[in-house]
């Protein structure tokens, strides 16, 4: 990653409960953040227009408004990365806020890494991709340009909607890519998953059959169940 | 009532032929005979008739025999005069002694009709209560006693069980209706407590009877029963055995509501014993986390300046991990709260078991460093109807065991197959393995298998694996040898035709 010392960036959280916004005011003001924080969607909607920040962290279960709203209403004006906070294994609401613009979430209580981790990712998507980068993560390489992808060194043949769904997936690498994000972009298909769903597991499979050594156990491509799949890009 | 008739004209008719039969004979016998000792086939006549045809036809016998006897055979024949009054005599014995043999014979006649009625009468009520004694429950105890009570009665019946402040109806008559009329009258009886319709007159525009079911401690229901049209009332023998009949019914079924009293009383039990054991145990699980975390990090605050950095690294890896131990615990009594509760949905869709495996051992990584992994999954599994996310719960939690319970550096085998029309996941460890008695006990709410070394788990996981999976109309069992491993076996049907999306 590039540093970037030049300018502190910005980040609001918006959380109601005071001990969670403390650390993680005290986590990312170590990693060089200047942080603001909200206790409701009211507070954090106001806040974010008036302070523009280059990150939100955003709490699903406010007491005021429903945090998918307050992503909606974000979205409206800007494309400031946002990661979602929820608790448990709530998929349909963390689909739903992703399907809303959101760029990644964290399920409660999560490591500290993890979010470091996110915010890497969602940072380098706002930073936008070059589109004819390489890529390489570990034994795996993708160099866009030439369409080439290796493994160990070895070239490995791809269909295109193989390589599509790779190439989608290296695009956000480190971040949430969700079902319905694939088949929109690769099918163009926004609304009819019957059947295609099928068409992406399978395809999904053939792909790490190709590109990962232990296919059962995934090393690039992993699942996030009910949600969509995620490319490890920190090996 | 006319069928009635004619089987008695038939005895007087029959009686009639008999002395015609006994003075046809008496013209054989009259030559070799005094008159007067023809009057024993009369004799015989009159005992034939009491005995066959009872009072009436007898009587009429005697009667007939001595006018016959005086026509036929007192001199001077073939007319009523009587020549010799000594005959007088004769026929005055004959009639009396032919009216005596009458009564006495059709008495005992009498007598065996009623036995042979109480007889069946007991053999009704033996019946009943032998049928009643193998019952448990209410539905099947009023399914026996309509079913006899119809036998006996011959007619259609419901009883009318009071239930708090409604009743509830129960007909041998398929469907039978209850009108308004009825409620009223069953709801008289009930709280009258005495019996109502036939003759009665407490309901007369009916031919329904109304008889109350009676206990010791109270009037339990109402029997009512239509009579068919002819007849008014029961005979006294049916009306005895009726009444004996609903007595025993109503004693079975107070048996057998204080029978479900006392089984909700015993489960109601047997659950505060639990919740309260449970909750124990909760508090002591949730607590031990809590003090090493209170105590590590108060530590760090107070006696920050004073400890070194390796206890320093130490407390805060404490607290950490008691932290995150502490979640997984609530995390499991959610997850087992929320399937006792019934509360749990499952989303089945196609997955592949390749996935669900894939990420519970993602999920694992850091537990299943110092084991090796064999994954070997059969070319024919393809997508299987199951929730993803619930399964690999399961699947993560079985594997967290397998590593658990087994040393280091040893195989973890995870296999997966078609097995009748199921898929067969197989989780295998190399390890410690359960003691047989323990295998179907690993699956009941905070059980642990008693152990030398201490291990850490909250007791819990295997029941919502097995609830789990059981949501899935699968199966999840055990197989260990001890000290070889244990291997965990759980089978998930591949159609669901009849079991939707819930």
């Amino acid at each position: 990653m590039k540093k970037r010392a030049e300018k502190k960036l910005k980040a609001l959280v918006v959380d109601d409960e005071k001990p969670i916004r403390r650390f993680l005011i005290a986590a990312l003001s170590s990693y060089g953040y200047s942080v603001s924080e909200a206790e409701n969607a009211e507070q954090g909607i106001d806040l974010f227009f008036s302070l523009r920040p280059d990150i939100l962290i955003l709490d699903l279960g406010l007491p005021d408004r429903d945090g998918v709203e307050v992503i909606r209403q974000v979205r409206r004006q800007a494309s400031t990365p946002i990661i979602i906070l929820s608790v448990r294994e709530d998929e349909t609401n963390k689909v739903a806020a992703l399907d809303a613009g959101a760029d990644d979430y964290l399920t409660k209580p999560f490591h500290i890494g993890e979010l470091r981790a996110r915010l890497r990712a969602v940072l380098r998507r706002a930073n936008s991709w070059e589109e004819n980068e390489a890529f390489s993560c570990g034994d795996l390489f993708v160099d866009f340009a030439r369409r080439l992808v290796q493994v160990k060194g070895v070239p490995v043949h791809l269909t295109p909607t193989e390589y599509d769904i790779l190439r989608l997936l290296v695009r956000n690498a480190g971040k949430v890519v969700t079902h319905r994000q694939i088949l929109r972009e690769v099918w163009n298909k926004d609304d009819q998953f019957e059947g295609i769903d099928h068409l992406l597991r399978v395809t999904i499979s053939n792909l790490r059959n190709k590109i990962e050594s232990c296919p059962e156990r995934p090393a690039f491509i992993l699942t996030e169940p009910g949600v969509g799949y995620r490319l490890r890009s920190d090996i | 009532m006319s069928k009635l008739f004619t089987g008695r004209r038939r005895g007087y008719v029959r009686s009639l032929g008999l002395v015609a039969l006994m003075s046809f004979l008496g013209e054989f016998v009259r030559r070799y005979l005094d008159p007067t000792n023809l009057v024993m086939l009369y004799l015989l006549a009159v005992i034939i008739s009491a005995n066959l045809w009872g009072r009436g036809p007898s009587i009429a016998t005697a009667v007939v025999s001595v006018l016959v006897f005086d026509f036929l055979f007192v001199p001077p024949r073939f007319t009523f005069t009587v020549a010799d009054t000594q005959y007088i005599l004769t026929f005055v014995g004959l009639l009396i002694v032919g009216i005596v043999i009458s009564e006495l014979a059709s008495k005992m006649r009498e007598r065996a009709i009623e036995a042979r009625s109480r007889e069946a009468q007991t053999t009704a009520l033996y019946n009943l209560s032998k049928d009643l004694a193998g019952t448990l429950s209410l539905e099947e105890a009023l399914r026996v006693i309509l079913f006899h009570m119809k036998k006996i009665l011959g007619c259609d019946l419901s009883i009318h069980l009071q239930e708090g402040e409604s009743v509830r109806l129960w007909s041998s008559r398929p469907g039978g209706p209850e009108d308004e009329y009825d409620k009223m009258a069953v709801r008289r009886v009930l709280f009258g407590e005495r019996a109502g319709g036939g003759k009665t007159g407490q309901f007369s525009e009916s031919n329904v009877c109304y008889a109350p079911l009676r206990t010791s401690r109270k009037t339990i229901g109402v029997l009512s029963y239509g009579l068919p049209e002819k007849i008014r009332e029961l005979s006294p023998e049916k009306k005895k055995l009726l009444d004996a009949i609903s007595n025993q019914a109503a004693l079975a079924i107070e048996r057998i509501k204080l029978l479900e009293e006392n089984r909700q009383i015993e489960l109601l039990h047997e659950k505060e014993k639990l919740q309260t054991a449970l909750l124990s145990s909760i508090s002591h699980d949730l607590r031990t986390p809590l003090v090493s975390i209170t105590g590590s990090l108060s530590s760090l605050l107070q006696e920050k300046k004073k400890l070194n950095p390796s206890i320093e690294q130490e407390l805060i890896e404490t607290a950490y991990e008691e932290s995150v131990r502490m979640n997984r615990l609530v995390g499991h009594l959610l997850d087992m709260a929320q399937i006792e509760a019934g509360a749990l949905k499952v989303h089945l869709r196609p997955c592949d078991i390749r996935e669900i495996i894939g990420v519970s051992l993602e999920e694992l990584k850091e537990k299943l460093k110092a084991h090796f992994v064999r994954i070997e999954i059969s070319k024919e599994v393809g997508d299987v109807p199951m929730d993803f996310f619930l399964m690999t719960k399961v699947m993560a939690n079985v594997i967290d065991n397998a590593a658990k319970y087994s040393p280091q550096h040893t195989p973890i085998d995870l296999t997966a197959r078609i097995e009748n029309a199921r898929l067969q996941i197989r989780v295998r460890d190399q390890g410690y393995g359960i003691p047989r008695e323990d295998l179907e006990r690993v699956f009941n709410k905070f059980f642990r298998v008693e152990r030398s070394q201490n291990f850490q788990g909250t007791g819990l996981g295997l029941s919502i694996c097995r609830g789990i999976v059981e949501l899935h109309d699968g199966r999840i069992w055990m197989e260990s040898i001890e000290n070889r491993g244990t291997t965990v076996i759980i089978e998930i049907p591949l159609n669901r035709s009849n079991h939707l999306e819930q």
